[in-house]
């Protein structure tokens, strides 16, 4: 899928009729998206396609969200690119450890429309 | 008192002597008296008879009549029978003379005529006299010659008594004044001569009175040794006797002294054995009884120090005492226990030593604590990781205090521990549960809500007016439903403790314009008037964000929630002083209030007092919103309180509600916790 705007996010997300919605929502607003539904692969699919922004979660099999991130803060490139971890857990806990590996955002998937979502990840990326 | 007996009794023997003296007296000289008057009166009646002898010799020729004046005052005067007298006849009738009776004897002539007729009369004396009014009427009648019986001239010579007894008051007061005289004479050889004589006796009374009292140096008086007669051989013999027993006296007293000294000594040396034995005894039956109660002391505080001993090494909690240097003097068997290590293994090992149970907590936790015990000296309690001797991680709940002696120094460190890692265990296994628990409903509400959003964005299709209705219930509901695993989210964390407080400087206006951004679009369509009033401009307070905003966003979205459209809602900060009160409330601190307002359905005032129980909604909140949880102003509460803040509120139904939230304005305290509430 072409970006209209310019923009490629990656969303990693193992819970499939999430990860669907939020592509679709963020395609109509012009966005590149790409999926993976684990952290393994998500790393891999970060470093080689570079996206703009990635929206994480956190609880994956195989290699969660924070392990991920962790593997890519440690990346050349991987240590600059913004990343919103969504999740449904609802504690910052994670969070304080997210923002040693610096977080953008942390967000609560029940919490945020998808709306409201896009709009935020357009802030950001200033479209 | 015999004195006053012997006095007394002298007196009356004087009085008894004196009137029968003074009787003696008087009728001694009323004797006299009588004896001189005797004589006088005879004396006058023998002149006054020989003058009328001498008349009546003379008496030639009878008078023709008596009555004739003339002839007795011619028969008188020749005669000089008239000095003094006069001439009565038998009738009284004054017949001569008589002219200076009344001036000189106070004449009464009734008297006189009773008294004349009384004792003269034809047949009774001739010669005598009567006495009236203390004067003598002395009468001599005279016959006369003829043949006229019943005539009879009688002439009287009156004379004072007292004329007649100025003999005897010359010799009486003679007699008296020199019976007086003699008297007193007597009275004053008498005196001195008793006085010599009481003298004499009065000194040797004295004299005798001091050798009673042991005084043998009184000097025998000259006068009484030299006295005439007895008293003088008396007082001479006295005096040698009295020499004699002074020597006597003298002699056996001295011995009676030496005597008594050598007896006072022996007895005294014999007191004194006696009270050395008596204090010795005293001594020992003292030392005795000191003995026995240290015993019976020494038994109890044994008996006593057994039972703690028992209790402690009885008690489920690792208990360990430490030196003031930490190194360790006991441990009960449920440190053993619970550590792992022996008793003998730790003896002599400071507490911290890592060879013992090893703490898994950070230097500055261990930095901490020391300095509370040691530094600070006061009690330490925390929560502990810690590892046993097999190398088993486990939690405890540590209690570690100093124990101060004299002078507030540190003797011991008492350490209480109880093996918590199956609370913990339990706890974490709740927590996650609920984590869990919360992370899988969220998972398909968090589907349901972005599907029910992209069908209503038009994404699958367009959608009918009736579709966008039934679609836009499911999205009320499916909110419901998110909010509800929120609140239950909270409420779990809440009723475990679980929650963490994180405190920073919190500018208090952004929170809550956060907040009504939240709620604009409720805000914009019931035209609500919102206000914002703040003590001061942009004020920050050390606090946790994130329990701020669940604080506000309750509290507002409720304000919201229950007031019509065309209300207002408005949010109000307030700075009171410590002792301050505000609205009925009194603050030790100073202390920030906030105010939660609106002009909504208010709380009706049976139920106010159930508004902050777990899913409670009163009735009239039921009708303007009957899909809320009621949960919402329990984690309010329980929030607040947590942090050592206040919640309160004032309504009237029908007009409105006023929540006030209050926190110390120094802050919120930080809380250890492991997850933050749900926002």
């Amino acid at each position: 899928m072409k970006s209209s705007n310019g923009h490629t996010i990656l969303v990693v997300e193992d819970e499939d009729s999430l990860s669907q919605a939020v592509s679709m929502r963020l395609s109509s607003s012009g966005f590149r998206v790409l999926r993976q539904s684990n952290g393994h692969e998500g790393l891999a699919c970060a470093l080689k396609e570079r996206p703009d922004l990635i929206l994480l979660d956190i609880v994956m099999p195989v290699m969660d969200g924070m392990e991920m991130l962790s593997a890519l803060r440690k990346d050349e490139w991987g240590k600059d690119v913004p990343v919103i971890l969504l999740s449904n857990l609802s504690d910052p806990s994670y969070a304080a450890g997210a923002i040693e590996f610096g977080v953008f955002d942390f967000l609560v998937k029940s919490d945020w429309s998808l709306d409201d979502l896009c709009r935020k990840i357009c802030q950001h990326l200033g479209c | 008192m015999l004195n006053t007996f012997r006095r007394r009794l002298s007196l009356l023997v004087i009085l008894m002597a004196i009137v029968p003296v003074c009787v003696l007296i008087f009728f001694v000289f009323t004797s006299m008296r009588n004896t001189f008057l005797d004589q006088q009166r005879n004396s006058v009646l023998l002149s006054l008879s020989r003058d009328v002898n001498f008349f009546e010799q003379d008496f030639k020729q009878t008078p023709s009549d008596f009555s004739d004046q003339s002839f007795w005052s011619e028969y008188f005067v020749k005669n000089d029978l008239v000095s003094g007298r006069f001439l009565v006849n038998e009738n009284g009738s004054v017949l001569f003379g008589g002219d200076h009776l009344v001036q000189d004897f106070s004449f009464d002539k009734n008297f006189f005529l009773t008294d004349f007729s009384r004792h003269i009369s034809v047949d009774s004396s001739y010669i005598g006299f009567f006495e009236r009014d203390n004067v003598h009427y002395f009468f001599h009648r005279i016959f006369v010659p003829g043949d006229i019986p019943e005539s009879f001239v009688v002439v009287f010579e009156p004379v004072l008594t007292s004329d007649l007894l100025t003999g005897y008051y010359s010799l009486r007061n003679t007699l008296l004044s020199g019976g007086a005289l003699l008297l007193v004479l007597l009275f004053i050889i008498g005196f001195l001569f008793f006085r010599r004589l009481s003298e004499h006796a009065v000194s040797f009374v004295e004299l005798i009175r001091s050798v009673e009292n042991g005084d043998y140096s009184q000097p025998v008086p000259a006068f009484l040794l030299s006295a005439p007669g007895d008293f003088g051989v008396l007082a001479r013999a006295f005096q040698s006797m009295r020499d004699k027993l002074h020597l006597a006296h003298d002699s056996l007293r001295s011995d009676v002294d030496r005597k008594t000294r050598a007896l006072q000594m022996s007895l005294e040396h014999a007191r004194q054995d006696n009270h050395a034995l008596s204090v010795s005894r005293t001594a020992l039956a003292t030392a005795l009884e000191d003995v026995r109660e240290e015993r019976d002391r020494s038994k109890m505080l044994l008996q006593e120090s057994q039972k703690f001993r028992m209790a402690v090494d009885a008690a489920s909690d690792h208990i360990v005492i430490a030196d003031a240097d930490s190194v360790i003097l006991y441990a009960n068997p449920a440190a053993e226990r619970i550590t792992g290590f022996l008793f003998e293994e730790m003896r002599g090992k400071k507490m911290e030593d890592s060879s013992l149970w090893d703490g898994l907590m950070e230097d500055s936790f261990y930095e901490d604590l020391w300095k509370t015990v040691r530094d600070r000296k006061e009690a330490f309690v925390a929560e502990v990781r810690n590892r046993r001797k097999n190398g088993e991680e486990y939690y405890s709940a540590v209690s570690i205090s100093p124990v101060l002696g004299d002078g507030g120094k540190i003797v011991f460190f008492v350490s209480v521990e109880r093996d918590i890692t199956e609370q913990k265990m339990i706890d974490q296994s709740k927590t996650e549960f609920m984590s869990l628990a919360s992370h899988q409903l969220r998972t398909p509400l968090s589907t349901v809500r972005w599907y029910l959003e992209l069908i209503l964005g038009g994404d699958a299709g367009r959608v009918t007016k009736q579709q966008k209705m039934y679609l836009e219930e499911l999205v009320v509901a499916n909110h419901r439903m998110i909010e509800l695993v929120g609140a239950l989210l909270n409420v779990s964390r809440l009723e475990l403790g679980t929650f963490r407080v994180d405190p920073q400087s919190v500018v208090v206006p952004d929170v809550v314009r956060d907040v009504f951004r939240e709620l604009r679009s409720e805000i914009v369509m019931k035209k609500l008037v919102v206000e914002e009033q703040y003590h001061a401009k942009n004020f920050a307070m050390l606090a946790d964000r994130n329990l701020f905003h669940v604080v506000f966003q309750n509290l507002l979205s409720n304000a919201v929630k229950y007031t019509p459209v065309d209300g207002s809602v408005s949010f109000a900060s307030e700075f009171v002083s410590s002792h301050k009160s505000l609205r009925g409330q009194k603050f030790d601190v100073d202390t920030v209030v906030f105010s939660v307002t609106d002009t909504g359905c208010g709380i009706p005032s049976d139920q106010q007092d159930r508004v902050f129980s777990k899913l409670f909604r009163a009735d009239n909140a039921r009708s303007v919103d009957p899909d809320g949880n009621g949960l919402g102003l329990y984690v309010v509460k329980s929030v607040v309180e947590s942090v050592g803040g206040r919640i309160w509120f004032e309504s009237i139904e029908g007009k409105g509600a006023t929540f006030y939230v209050s926190f110390a304005s120094s802050g919120m305290k930080s809380r250890d916790g492991s997850r933050d509430l749900v926002v």
